[in-house]
């Protein structure tokens, strides 16, 4: 397939000349980003979006490591030249004294590579017709679920090109397609609503619609509906602490934001992984049974083979058996933070400077149970059943089941975080449906009260995340179901 | 660029183009029956403060230039296309335009292109600013992490920003509505604890640059004290500090009240409880859209549609009166459309009488988790990680807790009040809510 900023191969001589002139290095950005987005509302086509973005960044060193940045929205040999003049006049007025340096940018290796997208669409040549009337039986079907039901039926099209050239004549272009289809579910019965959501991600819209995604969409979209139409009756749990089991998608935000962030070693001054801003390899963080591994996935949510300063994106162990391995760093971090470069940088557009991000993460613990059932085949009720054959809960026990993530948040200083999930239940001989409620706590005490899991690892969950203002896709997961047990400094809800 | 002229030159070339399209010599498929646009052009200069570092990798300082928009099309067909505009379409028409027709889309409830109305003037243009040199910038972060670290500050985060640009809104009946944008903003966050910034459309005076700077330094301070006091898990007051409280109104508020959740039946609130105007919080709170405060973010003369701004109640003594609604959604509703704005709760009462009045009860200045909450239900259950404990009007150390509730009661009871201090848009809310103390 043909790649847009092909035709820009002149950029590379022209980084490679301006940032002489200057006496800087630069790296720079291109992106071309299109994506349409459809909604379907009540069986009709509510909107239709297109969005492009298109420009150019320039980050510059100067030899003492003085850091300058620039961009604008265009895609144009001359406007490189300028750019880069006008960061390294930048990164000059940076206070001598108070200005930070870093010249960790001249020891990176030359990389060229083209990765284009293995599709085989023309997102501007797509006929979207089909996909409209594909997304109205979606959402029709879903409203069909329930006679409270509210339903909101959208697909995603993205498609971006990035192309880094830097002084030292790097050359990396590559391309990711992303699509994804998301029902929103509320309920409302006798005044009282609530909100649900259930979705599939690929790479290719008209995949997403074929009959098998539409099946697998179809029961995630009944599990949703459930629970939604349960919430609006259900009664609250009592705040406290209780033995858990949560389902992988949760399990991914628990990965991501209670540890992922704090992995992300450009804030190795602060993070709780760190200490006198070094990584804290080696040391025990989590349960002998756990492992958490982050890294790109081909056709993921949160693929992204390289980094945006034009390094190799890594697969990389955080954690093996429970100890810490590994981080996620950039060229910046990587050294200052006693751990390798991973290519993890990431930057929601041209115009931002790019940090470590993850993109797919995912929680696995050993010698799992297995199931040989899908994830969409198991209902609550019997859930109690299959944990206590795993022996992984008693006969008396109680325990509850957390169902479906709706984001959460960390502050990788303290540990602190917290997480949403849109259902609960109380798994006794049936499985009482309880108040959505949020699941807060501390980042290592989370981690080392992990006791098992059942079902293989699923990885498609998929998410949005957001650091530093800047939001990019991600993705993760983890075996079907985690169990971990009753803990002080884990806190299901906040009600008396 | 970044003047009147450019603006001038940019929008009469696009307007030329797409009243081309409205010609009968234009293609069938490609003819346009009318259209409107909303383009933005600035320039933004930054710098940022990464764990102490003044500018480096993550904090370079930036200078970002770009023209953003967003265009509505209506074909001669009737069918509809949303999309975004940028700097291309001037160069590139044609394809843009067969692109645009792609993504079209029948919408019977979306109404034609809006004739020109009265509009009010606002002033959102401050000339300092584009004198601004970038030293400026330096000096300010340099300035403020002194006193930071003079008021023993460890880890001070933050940056700084200035802006200078322009917006216009232009459609096929004749609206031409042209204004000059300036903007500033700064915040500092110290030892991953606590935060505060400035952001409006003019210079800080340098009061509030203090107010941000001080508060930053003395809250830090208090946060680092722990309680003195025993406080139990239980029901109790909970004062949310008005950057909280912000965040709040935003997830149970503005999103509850925007038209197409509303409409589509993801919203608390229903039509119908708009038309009866059903009371749902207490008597004593209104909240307007107030999009005419000159030299504020969220301010404009109208809205993108070409709707005139003004101040309008969309809850008045605790009664729904609209939603937030643009031209569709109020085709959809059967209502008028409204002006867009930042919603605000008219200034009233003190944030210090209400510090004053808890006799037992904890002040809350940030927590984790609220924006995955659910909006629909007005229930939350978050961590208050940084919070204060207040025994008799005083604050008396940290503690850390889960504070839980429904803002829609809580909002709804006689327990409720509220109170500003003299820097913030909004106020602080004493409400009382479920607390779960984190032991040691």
């Amino acid at each position: 397939m043909n790649m847009h900023l092909e035709q820009y191969d002149s950029i590379k001589e022209i980084t490679m000349k301006a940032s002489v002139a200057s006496d800087v290095y630069a790296i720079t950005r291109l992106q071309d980003a299109t994506s349409i987005r459809i909604n379907v509302v009540d069986g009709k086509v509510d909107g239709i979006h297109r969005n492009s973005k298109r420009g150019t960044g320039v980050q510059v060193f100067t030899k003492d490591g003085l850091s300058g940045f620039s961009s604008a929205d265009r895609i144009d040999p001359g406007e490189v030249e300028r750019l880069i003049g006008s960061a390294a006049e930048l990164a000059k007025k940076s206070p001598v004294a108070g200005g930070h340096t870093n010249t960790e940018v001249f020891n990176l290796q030359k990389h060229e590579v083209r990765r284009p997208a293995q599709i085989d669409y023309n997102l501007n040549k797509l006929d979207l017709r089909t996909l409209e009337n594909a997304l109205i039986e979606i959402n029709n079907e879903t409203r069909a679920l329930g006679s409270e039901l509210s339903v909101s039926t959208g697909l995603f099209i993205g498609y971006e090109e990035w192309r880094i050239f830097r002084s030292d004549g790097t050359d990396v272009h590559f391309a990711i397609p992303r699509c994804i289809i998301r029902n929103g579910i509320s309920a409302r019965t006798e005044g009282r609503a609530s909100s649900t959501m259930a979705n599939i991600s690929g790479v290719d819209p008209r995949v997403l619609i074929s009959d098998e995604y539409r099946q697998l969409l179809r029961r995630r979209s009944e599990t949703a509906a459930n629970i939604a139409m349960n919430l609006t009756k259900a009664t609250p749990i009592k705040a406290g602490h209780y033995k858990l089991v949560i389902d992988y998608s949760l399990a991914m935000v628990l990965a991501h934001e209670a540890f992922g962030h704090a992995a992300e070693v450009d804030r190795a001054e602060s993070t709780i992984l760190a200490k006198n801003g070094k990584f804290r390899t080696g040391e025990v963080v989590a349960a002998p049974i756990v492992s958490i591994v982050d890294g790109p996935i081909l056709g993921d949510n949160g693929d992204q083979p390289f980094s945006v300063n034009g390094v190799p994106r890594d697969t990389v162990t955080i954690v093996e058996n429970g100890v810490l391995k590994d981080g996620l760093a950039d060229v910046f971090s990587a050294r200052e933070a006693g751990v390798r470069n991973t290519g993890a940088a990431r930057a929601q557009s041209y115009e931002h400077l790019p940090i470590p991000r993850m993109s797919n993460i995912r929680l696995t613990v050993n010698n799992a149970y297995p199931i040989n059932q899908d994830f969409e085949d198991i209902t609550p009720s019997q859930l109690r059943t299959l944990l206590e054959e795993a022996g992984l809960l008693k006969e008396d026990e109680q325990i509850l089941y957390l169902s479906g993530a709706m984001g959460g948040q960390v502050n990788p200083a303290t540990g602190d975080f917290v997480f949403t999930c849109s259902g609960v239940y109380e798994l006794r001989e049936e499985a009482i449906p309880r108040q959505a409620t949020s699941f807060s706590g501390q980042i290592l005490s989370a981690l080392k009260a992990i006791s098992g899991g059942l079902g293989s690892v699923n990885s498609n969950a998929a998410g949005t995340c957001g650091k530093s203002g800047q939001m990019v896709s991600c993705g993760g997961g983890s075996n079907l179901f985690i169990v971990i047990e009753k803990d002080q400094k884990i806190t299901i809800g906040g009600g008396q | 660029m970044m003047n009147r002229a450019y603006s001038d030159q940019f929008c009469n070339k696009l307007d030329q183009s797409l009243n081309d399209q409205m010609s009968a010599k234009a293609p069938d498929n490609l003819r346009i029956a009318g259209w409107r646009y909303f383009v933005s052009e600035q320039e933004v200069t930054s710098i940022g403060l990464h764990e102490n570092k003044v500018g480096g990798p993550y904090a370079a300082p930036s200078i970002n230039k770009k023209l953003t928009g967003h265009i509505h099309i209506i074909w001669h067909d009737g069918s509809h296309t949303h999309a975004s505009l940028d700097r291309s379409i001037d160069t590139d028409f044609d394809q843009w335009l067969v692109l645009f027709r792609q993504a079209s889309f029948v919408d019977p409830d979306q109404p034609g292109i809006l004739a020109p109305r009265e509009y009010p003037r606002v002033n959102l243009w401050d000339g300092n600013i584009a004198r601004l040199p970038v030293e400026k910038h330096f000096e300010l972060i340099e300035g403020s992490t002194q006193r930071l670290k003079d008021d023993g500050i460890g880890t001070i985060d933050g940056g700084t920003n200035s802006s200078i640009g322009w917006q216009r809104i232009r459609n096929s009946a004749g609206l031409d509505i042209y204004y000059p944008v300036s903007g500033c903003s700064f915040g500092f966050y110290a030892d991953n604890t606590f935060g505060k910034s400035y952001g409006k459309r003019r210079l800080a005076t340098d009061s509030e640059k203090n107010h941000v700077i001080s508060t930053v330094g003395k809250m830090t301070a208090r946060l680092k004290e722990p309680s003195t006091v025993s406080l139990p898990s239980g029901k109790m007051p909970i004062l949310l500090m008005p950057d909280v409280t912000a965040l709040f109104l935003s997830q149970y508020i503005q999103n509850n009240l925007a038209g197409g959740a509303v409409v589509e039946g993801h919203s608390a609130f229903t039509c119908d409880d708009f038309r009866a105007k059903r009371q749902i919080l207490s008597k004593s709170l209104s909240v307007y859209i107030e999009p005419l405060r000159n030299h504020e973010y969220g301010s404009a003369p109208c809205t993108v549609e070409g709707i005139p701004s003004k101040r309008l109640a969309v809850i008045k003594d605790g009664c729904l009166q609209t939603p937030l609604l643009n031209r569709k959604y109020a085709n959809k509703a059967n209502m008028e459309p409204t002006p867009a704005g930042p919603l605000l709760i008219p200034r009233q009462g003190k944030l210090e009488d209400l510090v004053e009045g808890i006799d037992r009860g904890i002040m809350v200045l940030s927590v984790l988790g609220l924006h995955a909450q659910d909006t629909a239900s007005g229930s939350y259950s978050v961590t208050a990680d940084q919070a204060l404990v207040i025994e008799r009007g005083q604050l008396k150390g940290k503690i850390k807790a889960t504070i839980a509730g429904n803002l829609f009661a809580q909002l709804s009871s006689p327990d409720f009040a509220f109170g500003f201090d003299e820097f913030s848009d909004h106020p602080g809310l004493r409400i009382m809510a479920d607390v779960t103390v984190e032991k040691h």
